[in-house]
């Protein structure tokens, strides 16, 4: 299989995956008027949905952080 | 939650506007973030050719398309709440503007019309992307929700809920391993976080030992399940911590074979011990059949006793009863295609755990296998209620589990006469010896081994005849099997 690799290149695109994901994972919304039945179900959607943001902000950092260590792995088998 | 009269005038409709303003605005916050993926998908692409990469690229496009769904309910949250807001500004209007009670009722009517369609809109959002599992669901009635979910609801209910998903039997074997797998990673970031702050603590000293422990066993974990073919089916680490691990795939495999270890087995860097017992069998059935597929599972979903005085009670096994009994029941709602064979394997005061469970719920096993058993909870393999052909039992002659007598007279007597006249105590802590003809099981050839406790950890070693029985056994190749030579 073909392979080629800028690894310089790929710590940009790993600290971009970073800051996607933290953003992804910090939703910022307004509470809604209490004594509604409205407000309690968004309240019950706006919890499934921010942990669902989370785990996909989470898991764009760990992807971030996979491409920085193929990388950080190409450059020491470069040296060595 | 009744709209009235007074909450109507109250009713804070700059509030539900700024809501509707905030999901407007996360959603287009998402389309920025959608960009962002495609760009980095994009240089990617560019800069990166190879396996590894291409791995990136998915993972990068699979996050991307989780966002995406995410959005469009977003939007919609957005739409619904300026559209409530609206209707309850109109309502609260009339409501002042009402000359009669019947205007009045009528404002209030239409605020409580509003209030219940929102409330009905958004709970229909919720389960959406997020859909329940029905409650109390057993392991087919699990198998049928999964199904009906689409690709990105599994993605995400994976991704948001791993330590929920990854237990649930009925779950196909590849997602609750994609679900554990994202557990074990969460809880080694936890548990090493939580291990620094230990560390400052000097009266943590038992629970750092703990930790430390379990993070052992996790990396032993993550080391194994680097080997093509493995996947993890249960994690918990919780207390002594408890793991389940499969070698080779379950659900497509003809023959699975099921180990559920004894005494001392927990989530620690021991763990590898039991996973190499595991493997021995996988390799002894596949080579008893080498047409047909294997799959060994490591069943390590109970609190194993620490120590002999725990395992003298029975109730470490009664306690693991219901989760053998369903893992059981949802290894057989996943399975592709024909069943060749399915058995289960209990070792020591596993056999117990084994026997327990088959007594009171029963247990989906075409045949059942006890090692160097301290009793398996009955008098008879009658009393398991399965037929006696199908229980086997092998106890190597010198095994400890012997003298696990259920009184003091009784040791004595195999202490002074080693090996009880040649014969396997017939009477243990937990019932009948298995390994005794006067059981009504099959008893199969183990190597004896002048060691005691080797006696009771040699049945997966290379040579043993015990583990080429249990390869026949999972195989159903049951002619084959030997049993013990006379005795001299």
């Amino acid at each position: 299989m073909e392979f080629e690799v800028h690894i310089g290149r790929l710590g940009q695109w790993s600290d971009r995956l970073d800051d996607t994901g933290t953003a992804l994972a910090q939703p910022k919304l307004v509470a809604a008027p209490a004594g509604w039945a409205a407000a309690a179900a968004l309240s019950t959607w706006e919890t499934a949905l921010v942990g669902l943001l989370r785990a996909i902000g989470e898991q764009t950092v760990h992807t971030g952080d996979s491409v920085r260590a193929c990388a950080a792995g190409y450059r020491s088998a470069d040296r060595s | 939650m009744i709209i009235g009269y007074a909450q109507l005038c109250a009713a804070d409709v700059a509030t539900w506007h700024a809501g509707a303003t905030a999901w407007r605005r996360l959603a287009q916050q998402l389309d920025e973030r959608l960009e962002e993926f495609d760009a980095t998908a994009a240089g990617l692409r560019q800069d990166w050719r190879g396996t590894a990469a291409d791995a990136a690229s998915v993972a990068v496009a699979d996050l991307r398309g989780l966002t995406a769904a995410c959005r469009t309910p977003i939007e919609q949250t957005g739409r619904l709440l300026a559209e409530h807001a609206d209707r309850v500004s109109a309502a609260r209007q009339a409501l002042l503007a009402a000359r009669t009670p019947e205007q009045a009722a009528m404002a209030v009517a239409a605020a409580r019309q509003s209030d219940e369609r929102t409330a009905t809109a958004l709970t229909q959002l919720t389960a959406s992307l997020s859909p329940p599992c029905p409650p109390n669901a057993g392991p087919v009635a699990v198998r049928e929700w999964w199904r009906s979910l689409s690709k990105t609801q599994r993605d995400l209910l994976i991704l948001s809920s791993p330590e929920r998903i990854g237990r649930l039997d009925g779950v196909p074997a590849a997602d609750r391993d994609r679900a554990n797998r994202e557990l074990l990673r969460h809880e080694q970031d936890r548990l090493t976080t939580l291990l620094d702050s230990l560390r400052a603590d000097p009266n943590a000293d038992r629970e750092r030992d703990r930790v430390e422990r379990t993070l052992a066993g996790l990396a032993t974990l993550a080391d194994r399940l680097a080997r093509p073919g493995t996947y993890l089916l249960g994690l918990d680490t919780a207390g002594d911590g408890r793991a389940i691990v499969a070698l080779g795939d379950p659900d497509h495999s003809a023959n699975v074979l099921t180990y559920v270890p004894g005494m001392a087995v927990r989530l620690d860097g021991h763990l590898g011990t039991s996973l190499d017992r595991t493997a021995a069998m996988a390799e002894a059935t596949a080579a008893a059949d080498p047409a047909k597929s294997t799959a060994a599972v490591l069943w390590l979903g109970y609190d194993a006793p620490d120590n002999v005085l725990q395992a003298a009670s029975a109730s470490a096994a009664h306690d693991a009863r219901a989760a053998l009994h369903e893992f059981q029941d949802g290894l057989a709602a996943t399975h592709e295609g024909e069943f060749g064979e399915q058995s289960v394997v209990g070792h020591s005061y596993g056999a117990l755990v084994v026997g327990e469970t088959v007594r009171d719920l029963g247990l989906r096993a075409d045949d059942l296998v006890f090692l160097g058993a301290p009793g398996v909870g009955v008098e008879h393999a009658a009393d398991l209620h399965v037929d006696p052909k199908t229980v086997w039992a092998a106890s190597a002659d010198n095994d400890i589990v012997g003298l696990s007598a259920p009184s003091v007279r009784q040791v004595l007597k195999e202490l002074v006469w080693p090996r009880y006249m040649g014969d396997p105590m017939p009477d243990l802590w937990h019932g009948h010896n298995p390994a005794d003809a006067g059981f009504g099981g099959h008893v199969f050839e183990a190597a004896d081994n002048p060691n005691p406790i080797s006696a009771h950890l040699a049945y997966w070693d290379r040579g043993n005849p015990a583990l080429t029985n249990v390869g026949r056994i999972a195989a159903g190749q049951d002619t084959s099997v030997s049993a013990p030579p006379p005795k001299s």
